[in-house]
């Protein structure tokens, strides 16, 4: 939940803190640093200024909202007496309402300030000043509902009867030799294996397992209705439960005919279409038909935002609702290419055969967009997280000779900085957040690009750059960034880089980056948005649950101090194995290998350039 | 930005600059941080620096006491030539500035202690 909606434990870490009197109870302190914080969230987001005497029928009530899943209705209900209106907001846990007097407000908020609701989350009420910022209607918040299907796609509601439904849920998962076993959901593959990450098939590996008979009834229908055109021969069913998703993707084009059809089982969700900077947001109901053809198929990606409930708009009452989800078992239907390979659709930057490449003329602008301004953005919580040295580069550091010069590649906050007194250390990086927090530490900083570095040659004794070369967009510019170190360091000084592996479990155990991922493994709250990605649509985003599928990726980090969770993505190229070490002996002349091996999800090496020092 | 940083730093990444080295210093704010002195750590340094451009750097941001001329041919053992070394290696900070490169006249600014020398992908080699 974004820190901005809830008014956690993370709140007590704010300054207000100091303000609240001493002679207070512990509950009652407690208490009153929620409604200080509460104050300047709304004061921040909505405008709007509370008050702690009746001066308006308006009264703000956190605790209930959109991102905790209560719906209008259950407040109206539960608020005595019962107020006249509420607004909502998509990704806030806290709601307006008025009342039908001063008197009634008063009341209200008396009555239910402090109190629990539902077992689990206490309210806290206040009064509003100037309540002409709260917005008209609820509604506006529901745009990506309202900008029509995209073009090419199809929903045939009740496409099956619910007797039909219950059969097919009855009859899939029973074989469990065809499910796999994905950590976020659980996949049943028939005809080919659909790949995650790659989103396509190989035509050379069909599956014993064909589209089994008890689903051959609804593929007829779908031939018979029009809505496929011909018989599918690759289907994967995805068992969802609520708060479960998948990230938005692109089924291959060159593998697979259109259209690609979905039929939804058991639970209603939503689906999110995107192309460039547009959201179309689309109901798929239970025993409902998808058909993605034309721009939908081609143009757009597609996904689920992973919660338990999506907000949508309120067809019976106006304003928005929540539409809880359970258990979700979708059926995607293909039909693999024949004969020619490729394709020529009018969207290249989704299309595996016309797509976007990383090339030596847009590796630096897209460094600039997926990386450097990515960091610049981050910088704040990024470097709340990153306080521990990996061992093994503390050892290193450790072990440099007094008076050794060291200097840090992409040295972020500086964590490996102050391990060892008696070297000479000076950090550089792109960012000039990261840099300010390290330098804020007493360190020495230079802002610089690591393909140029600003140092005299044959200088440092030793260099470090630690998880910054996956950054780096093509192998050309790779190859410069080691020979720029190589360049700077002294004959004989030592080098060490570590870059993320694309296999991230080579080791038994799980690699800290993974497992870190899993702790931020909760659903994103309503309303996350994601950030500018649109020209970079080719690279895929990852999928925290999944191997790498290939080198070239955006990874996702969510930002949790931001006010909507918003989701950054940072280009990384993974590495092969073998492959930084390559990079490395390529050069002329080749320094000296010390060391090289993986640890926690990177490849390391250690290394020695020629000479004497 | 510390004394020692500017003795390491060049403007050598821009295209035809040969050298680039030493970057003409100008300080608009000095700050003086006291830190801790520690003899052999100066002078297992000092070999490492260049002098005559540490020399020039406090005499251009108005230093000009704060180190002779040249470097003491007994350093090690002269305590007082080593205390002001690690007073300009150290201690000397330019908050806000600028350095210019000697060949080209590129300037490069030192804003809040941090020098930016990032350059444009089509100023380099």
């Amino acid at each position: 939940m974004s820190s901005s909606s809830s008014i956690g434990e993370d709140g007590s870490k704010n300054v207000e803190k100091k303000a609240v009197p001493r002679s207070l109870g512990k509950a009652e302190r407690k208490n009153a640093r929620k409604v200080s914080k509460m104050k300047q969230v709304v004061s921040k987001q909505v405008g709007v200024q509370m008050s702690d005497e009746p001066c308006s029928e308006w009264l703000i009530v956190w605790g209930f909202g959109a991102s905790t899943g209560t719906t209008k209705n259950d407040i109206l209900d539960y608020l005595k007496p019962r107020p006249v209106a509420v607004r909502l907001f998509v990704d806030q846990a806290y709601v307006f309402v008025r009342c039908s007097s001063l008197e009634d407000a008063a009341l209200l908020k008396s009555k239910y300030h402090g109190r629990e609701y539902d077992e689990r989350q206490t309210l806290y009420v206040g009064f509003v000043e100037k309540y002409e910022v709260i917005p008209e209607e609820d509604i506006r918040y529901l745009a990506p509902f309202n900008v029509g299907l995209p073009e090419g796609l199809s929903l045939y509601p009740e496409f099956v009867t619910p007797e039909e439904e219950d059969c097919l849920i009855k009859n899939l998962f029973v074989d469990t030799s065809a499910v796999s076993s994905l950590r976020k959901r659980t996949v049943q593959h028939f005809g080919y294996e659909f790949r995650y990450g790659t989103n396509d098939v190989d035509p050379r590996s069909p599956l014993p397992n064909k589209i089994p008979d008890y689903v051959l009834p609804t593929v007829s229908k779908m031939i018979s209705t029009g809505a496929a055109p011909a018989e599918p021969d690759q289907l994967t069913v995805n068992q969802y439960m609520p708060g479960q998703g998948i990230p938005p993707h692109c089924d291959t084009h060159s593998c697979f005919e259109g259209p690609i059809i979905s039929l939804s089982l058991g639970s209603d969700t939503v689906m999110d279409f995107r192309q460039a900077n547009s959201v179309s947001s689309v109901i798929l109901p239970a025993r409902s038909l998808l058909v993605m053809d034309g721009a939908s198929r081609y143009g757009w990606t597609h996904g689920i935002t992973p919660r338990k409930w999506d907000v949508v708009p309120d067809k019976h009452n106006g304003g928005i609702t929540m539409l809880g989800r359970a258990l979700r078992i979708s059926l995607t239907f293909r039909r693999l290419k024949r004969g020619k390979v490729g394709c020529h659709c009018d969207f290249p930057n989704l299309c595996d055969t016309q797509k976007g490449k990383i090339t030596d003329d847009n590796a630096s602008v897209l460094e600039n967009d997926l990386v450097h301004k990515v960091y610049e953005n981050i910088a704040a919580h990024f470097t709340e997280t990153r306080h521990k040295p990996w061992p093994k580069v503390r050892e290193f550091v450790e072990n440099l000779k007094p008076g050794d010069r060291m200097l840090d590649v992409g040295c972020a906050n500086g964590k490996y900085f102050r391990i060892n007194n008696d070297i000479l250390e000076v950090g550089m990086d792109m960012s000039t957040g990261l840099l300010e927090k390290c330098l804020e530490k007493g360190n020495e900083v230079v802002r610089a690009n690591a393909l140029s570095l600003p140092f005299k040659d044959d200088h440092f004794e030793s260099v470090i750059s630690i998880a910054v070369l996956h950054h780096i967009a093509t192998k050309e510019r790779r190859q410069r960034f080691i020979e720029e170190i190589m360049r700077v360091l002294t004959p004989g000084g030592l080098g060490l880089i570590y870059v993320w592996a694309k296999d991230q479990n080579l080791e038994k155990t799980q690699s800290t980056w993974s497992e870190r991922q899993q702790e931020r493994n909760f659903y994103n709250p309503p309303g996350s948005c994601v950030d500018q990605v649109s020209d970079y649509l080719f690279l895929p985003i990852h999928d925290r649950d999944e191997e790498f599928p290939q080198n070239d990726m955006l990874v996702p980090w969510v930002n949790h101090q931001e006010k909507q969770n918003t989701v950054h993505h940072r280009y990384y190229h993974v590495f092969n194995k073998g492959e930084l070490e390559e990079l490395i002996t390529d050069l002329e002349p080749a320094p000296k290998i010390l060391d090289s091996y993986y640890e926690q999800g990177n490849w390391v090496v250690k290394f020695q350039k020629q000479g004497n020092s | 930005m510390k004394l020692f940083t500017h003795n390491m730093l060049t403007s050598k990444m821009i295209k035809n600059v040969k050298v680039g080295y030493p970057l003409k210093l100008h300080a608009a704010e000095v700050k003086v941080t006291p830190s801790e002195f520690r003899s052999t750590y100066v002078s297992r340094m000092l070999p490492k620096i260049d002098w005559g451009v540490l020399y020039e750097a406090t005499q251009s941001i108005g230093q000009a006491e704060a180190i002779p001329q040249s470097l003491a041919d007994d350093y090690e053992k002269n305590e007082d030539f080593l205390r002001k070394a690690h007073h300009a290696l150290f201690e000397i900070e330019v908050i806000n500035g600028e350095m210019i490169c000697p060949e080209t006249g590129r300037k490069f600014p030192i804003k809040d202690g941090i020098p930016n020398m990032l350059v444009n992908e089509d100023e380099v080699n």
